[in-house]
């Protein structure tokens, strides 16, 4: 038993699904902004790395860790709403390419902002639980006390997620607002309101990633920390399909699994170029994603 | 008003490439307007009171952790220099242009375009580049350089490029070479390490490859060799390294060797301290500053893993008795421009030191050259002078060796912010492997009376 815990085949799929909820999470974020708004949030990792750095940089390194993470989520819920009051919302309506155009640009200045104020130097995130992986016979199975509140983690963000927009009174107006606005707004639902929010969420969910992704990476939270998580769970969201929270979770996991067996047994150096091609692959079979119920939906 | 995403997508990519190409549009008018209003001077860049010189580095972006800081701590010295009044009764301005290591994206808030920052410079005009960083970067500009007859000084990188007399007679290096350094740690690994099994791993460029080659000419030959390419560090984050961190540990190697910069010694020695495997480090100069590495480790529930590593130096560790170490700390702290937080307890960092040895490299030589000179009669100095730096070794050019330092010594990462020398014992050799590495007597020079 122990050995086959500690196996090779073993090691891939936990490494893989630890880096997967995070692609996962990252995904989850997208999706939630392009189901209520019909826009590609290209400064998704930008924004949580900006919230990142208010609830760790800017409080001292001795502040405990769960208010440092409680101020990214506030920090994150702001800005979303934020963005989408100041920038966002001017977009709605124009054609596709402004909103794409305004997201990259948005990414680019907060990148620079970020290394105007903080600097490029790497700084080191405090974690609660050890990175160390746990040990069976002195071989190392490929799961640390950190790598599981990881996972515990972006388990319980996906929940809270999915309860609030099944089962209370908020969710329904969330997803009418994104499904039917002119109805919802005849019926009473503030649509601008529920948008805001939606963007809020979205950039909460963030703010976890990137303290997840600062602390456990090795490389410490720098401007450009989530540039490469943002990227695979963008190719995540792209394979589930925009519209879907489930494909979001499901992509996101597969994803970190496959690329890890290809790290593994290929070369770490061709987990891009697979991940890419996975991309076309999607795009050409399903430009819809995997996971989209209604591909034709918005009248 | 139906819209599908994967027009969207493809809206997005060509979104992506209009403003880009936009940028580079917009910069290069700057550019054309900048070198049309000035007129040249006799010696371009040269006037009765100030000698201009530039370089291009990456301010931000992919390279910029820890190398951003390098030219100004070179400008340290020239500031330094000016308060007490300048070389020769001229003052040096240093113009740094951002070419984010060429690479678009990460931060990058100057021009990518090595090509297009360097044409800036000229423009200006500058006397010569001084301290341009990076290998691909400045080998893209080697014949621009060359056609307009600017020196292309002290390039910051360990390539073998830049010694070429014969085809770039402007083109000069400052750092040991990968090769030399290499051949002087697998000397240390032979000797106290002999019979253990070897891994390396190394940057998929001329920094691995070099570095692998300086090995295998001492007869290192690791069991496991595998080379990383930077992109995929940063896209993939630390768990990048993972499955070459794990195949060392199961290949049980108990001496690994990275050529790795700093981000990727950080992901590497993350990564085996995740696996609980702890071999002996050993790590070349490029990526084993204690500082820089440490900092992605703070604040974290464990000792820096960097501690006991091996590495090289060329120059003086921190606990070493160098006059000079005093000496570059009051440079550093009186440059309040370039560095406002640095104070009289701020760990001076690799970087800064090498900024500083080429930064006293130029004004030496810019004394030497006397208060009339030229290109050709100051690359003629540049060539004859030995000078004072705060290098382990002489730094030395001749007509046929445009290389800089040939050796250093060996170091063992002591703290999260210091190194000491094991030994103190100073070693020399070339880039070839007939060259042997032979023990020189420390050559380390005092500082030059007019620079105190």
């Amino acid at each position: 038993m122990s050995s086959v815990l500690t196996s090779r085949n073993v090691a891939d799929v936990l490494g893989g699904i630890t880096n997967g909820v995070i692609y996962s999470l990252v995904a989850l974020s997208l999706v939630l902004v392009w189901r209520s708004t019909r826009i590609l949030n290209f400064a998704q990792g930008a924004m949580a790395m900006i919230a990142a750095y208010i609830g760790f940089a800017v409080l001292a390194p001795s502040t405990n860790y769960w208010v440092s993470m409680a101020v990214a989520i506030i920090a994150g819920l702001a800005l979303g709403g934020l963005t989408e009051r100041v920038i966002v919302r001017g977009l709605y309506g124009k054609p596709e390419i402004n909103p794409v155009v305004a997201m990259v640009g948005f990414l680019l200045v907060l990148e620079s902002v970020a290394a105007a104020i903080w600097s490029t130097t790497s700084r080191g995130l405090p974690t609660p639980f050890s990175i160390v992986d746990w040990q069976i016979n002195h071989k190392p199975v490929a799961l640390s006390p950190f790598a599981l509140y990881e996972i515990v983690t972006a388990v319980v963000v996906m929940t809270v997620i999915a309860l609030l927009f099944q089962f209370t009174k908020l969710g329904l107006k969330l997803r009418a607002a994104a499904l039917a606005p002119e109805v919802s707004r005849l019926l009473g639902v503030r649509v601008g309101r529920m948008l805001t929010l939606g963007w809020m969420l979205s950039s909460g969910v963030g703010a976890v990633t990137a303290v997840l992704v600062a602390s456990n990476y090795f490389t410490g939270l720098t401007p450009t920390t989530m540039d490469g998580v943002f990227a695979f769970g963008f190719i995540a969201a792209a394979i589930g399909g925009l519209d879907s929270p489930v494909g979001a979770l499901v992509s996101g996991v597969s994803l970190g699994i496959i690329l890890q067996f290809v790290g593994d047994y290929l070369n770490s150096n061709d987990i891009i170029l697979v991940a890419l091609g996975m991309l076309i692959v999607s795009l050409m079979v399903r430009p819809n994603g995997v996971f989209t119920r209604s591909a034709q939906r918005r009248v | 008003m139906e819209v599908r995403r994967t027009r969207r997508l493809t809206i997005g990519g060509s979104a992506l490439a209009l403003s880009l190409s936009l940028s580079l549009i917009t910069m290069g008018t700057s550019m054309g307007a900048a070198s049309a209003s000035t007129r040249a001077p006799k010696v371009p860049g040269v006037t009765a009171k100030q000698v201009t010189i530039g370089a291009t580095v990456p301010l931000t972006g992919i390279a910029s952790q820890g190398y951003s800081e390098v030219a100004k701590a070179a400008n340290a010295v020239f500031t330094w220099v000016n308060q007490h009044g300048g070389v020769n009764g001229r003052k040096i301005k240093y113009v740094l242009k951002d070419d984010c290591y060429g690479t678009p994206g990460f931060g990058c808030t100057g021009n990518p375009n090595t090509v297009a920052q360097t044409k800036a410079l000229l423009a200006l005009p500058v006397f010569a580049t001084v301290g341009s960083l990076g290998t691909p970067t400045q080998d893209s500009v080697r014949a621009l350089l060359k056609a307009n007859h600017v020196p292309q000084l002290f390039v910051n990188s360990g390539s073998k490029d830049w010694n070429n007399p014969k085809t770039y007679p402007g083109l000069f290096g400052w750092q040991t070479s990968y090769t030399t350094e290499s051949k002087i740690l697998g000397q240390y690994i032979n000797a106290h390490f002999a019979g253990q099994k070897v891994c390396f791993l190394g940057q998929n460029d001329d920094f691995g490859a070099d570095g692998l080659l300086g090995l295998n000419y001492v007869g290192v030959n690791p069991v496991d060799s595998v080379m990383y390419n930077v992109a995929g560090l940063v896209t993939g984050g630390g768990g990048y390294f993972t499955p070459f961190i794990s195949k060392f540990q199961s290949d049980g190697c108990k001496v690994v060797v990275l050529d790795t910069i700093p981000g990727a010694t950080d992901a590497a020695l993350g990564n085996a301290l995740a696996l609980g495997y702890s071999p002996q480090w050993v790590i070349s100069s490029v990526g084993a500053d204690p500082v820089t590495v440490d900092a992605a480790f703070a604040g974290k529930p464990f000792p820096d893993p960097e501690i006991g590593a091996i590495s090289f130096s060329y120059l003086p560790a921190t606990s070493d008795p160098s006059v000079w170490n005093g000496w570059m700390r009051t440079v550093m702290a009186n440059d309040k421009a370039d560095f406002p937080n640095f104070t009289s307890t701020t760990p001076l960092d690799g970087n800064m030191a090498y900024g500083i040895g080429w930064g006293v490299a130029f004004v030496e030589a810019l004394k030497a050259a006397g208060r009339n000179f030229t290109r050709a009669s100051f690359l003629h100095t540049l060539m004859s002078t030995s000078f004072q730096t705060p290098a382990l070794v002489p730094l030395r050019y001749s007509p046929t060796n445009h290389q800089g330092l040939n050796g250093g010594y060996i170091v063992k990462v002591t703290s999260s912010s210091s190194t000491s020398v094991l030994d103190r014992t100073v070693y020399t050799t070339g880039s070839t492997k007939s060259s042997p590495v032979v023990v020189t007597s420390k050559l380390s020079t005092a500082i030059p009376a007019w620079l105190q």
